[in-house]
């Protein structure tokens, strides 16, 4: 086998490291308060947060940073739980689809709630200067529901 | 193969094998808290610190005690480990990770309730003759709380 054919599929290897390390990593800066600063340095320049109807469009570091200070005042804990990953790396670009899992509290008309939060991830990635970045985060929301309630309407 | 590849496989090998070993740590825990299983898996001295919660434990031995104690406690239990970072650094290592835990508890009044761990661990780890261990860990409890009450108020 050439090195270079070897050389390659670690570098496969350590990408897909890279990514969950990322993908963890924001996770970590969402669960600390979401860290605006931390959160923004994941993201290129003209990187995109896309929340769906739920959460919004953010185009752009500054517009993320700014978003995500606005955040911790409706939610007040949260463990972003990330799984299922399927990360599809090809050179200098990747996509990275997730689920999440998020018990948390939220601010529900001025009353401290227990919610759990259920959606999926389908990220792109770009690897700048040697480090795996955010280019584009795709979030779709399958409920957000008070832990009391359940998540059937008629449950509740 | 180069040295540097091999150097860059040895990372990931470290890295995959982290993860086997926090993984065995919760199929112990879920096992009944098989407390001598589980210390096989720290260094002699490690210090286990669950806070106000669970206590701080120094070493191994220690550790085991609490371990079996827990399991007199919680009957059933799903140690769900996520999120990990984990960094290697030659033969020591850091691992963060977040725990989802449903159980079945005594509460107050001696009975089995429904009730739920949240937390996060922050270990770091030393590799011994090509064994990785835990040698301290600092365990940090979000909520411990029964399923019908819920977390908003912890």
């Amino acid at each position: 086998m050439a090195v270079s054919d070897l050389e390659r599929r670690v570098d496969t290897l350590e990408s897909i490291e890279a990514i969950k390390r990322l993908k963890h990593q924001y996770c970590a800066y969402c669960d600390a308060g979401y860290d605006p600063d931390g959160i923004a340095s994941q993201f290129v320049d003209d990187g995109v947060w896309d929340g769906g109807e739920d959460f919004g469009r953010y185009e752009g570091r500054e517009a993320i940073r700014t978003f995500f200070a606005g955040v911790s005042s409706q939610i007040v804990f949260a463990g972003h739980l990330v799984m299922n990953e399927r990360i599809d790396v090809d050179g200098d670009t990747a996509r990275g689809r997730w689920w999440i899992v998020m018990p948390a509290t939220m601010m529900m008309e001025g009353v401290k709630t227990a919610i759990w939060l259920l959606g999926e991830y389908d990220d792109r990635y770009v690897r700048r200067d040697g480090t795996w970045m955010f280019e584009k985060l795709n979030a779709t929301i399958h409920f957000v529901k008070p832990h009391k309630d359940g998540w059937v309407e008629a449950d509740a | 193969m180069s040295a540097a590849l091999e150097e860059r496989i040895q990372r990931l090998e470290d890295i995959e094998a982290i993860r086997r070993l926090k993984h065995r740590y919760m199929a112990y825990a879920d096992a009944g808290y098989d407390a001598d299983g589980i210390v096989t898996l720290m260094t002699p001295d490690a210090v286990w610190d669950g806070g106000e919660a669970f206590g701080r434990q120094e070493g191994a031995e220690a550790f085991g005690n609490m371990v079996r104690e827990v399991g007199k406690q919680i009957s059933f239990a799903a140690h769900l480990s996520l999120n990990e970072i984990i960094d290697v650094d030659g033969d020591t290592a850091r691992g963060q990770w977040w725990l989802l835990m449903p159980c079945t508890a005594l509460n107050d009044e001696g009975k089995d309730e429904a009730r739920w761990i949240f937390a996060t661990y922050d270990d770091r780890l030393v590799k011994r003759d090509g064994q990785w261990l835990f040698a301290h860990t600092v365990f940090d409890v979000k909520t411990f709380c029964a399923h019908k009450d819920g977390w908003a108020e912890a």
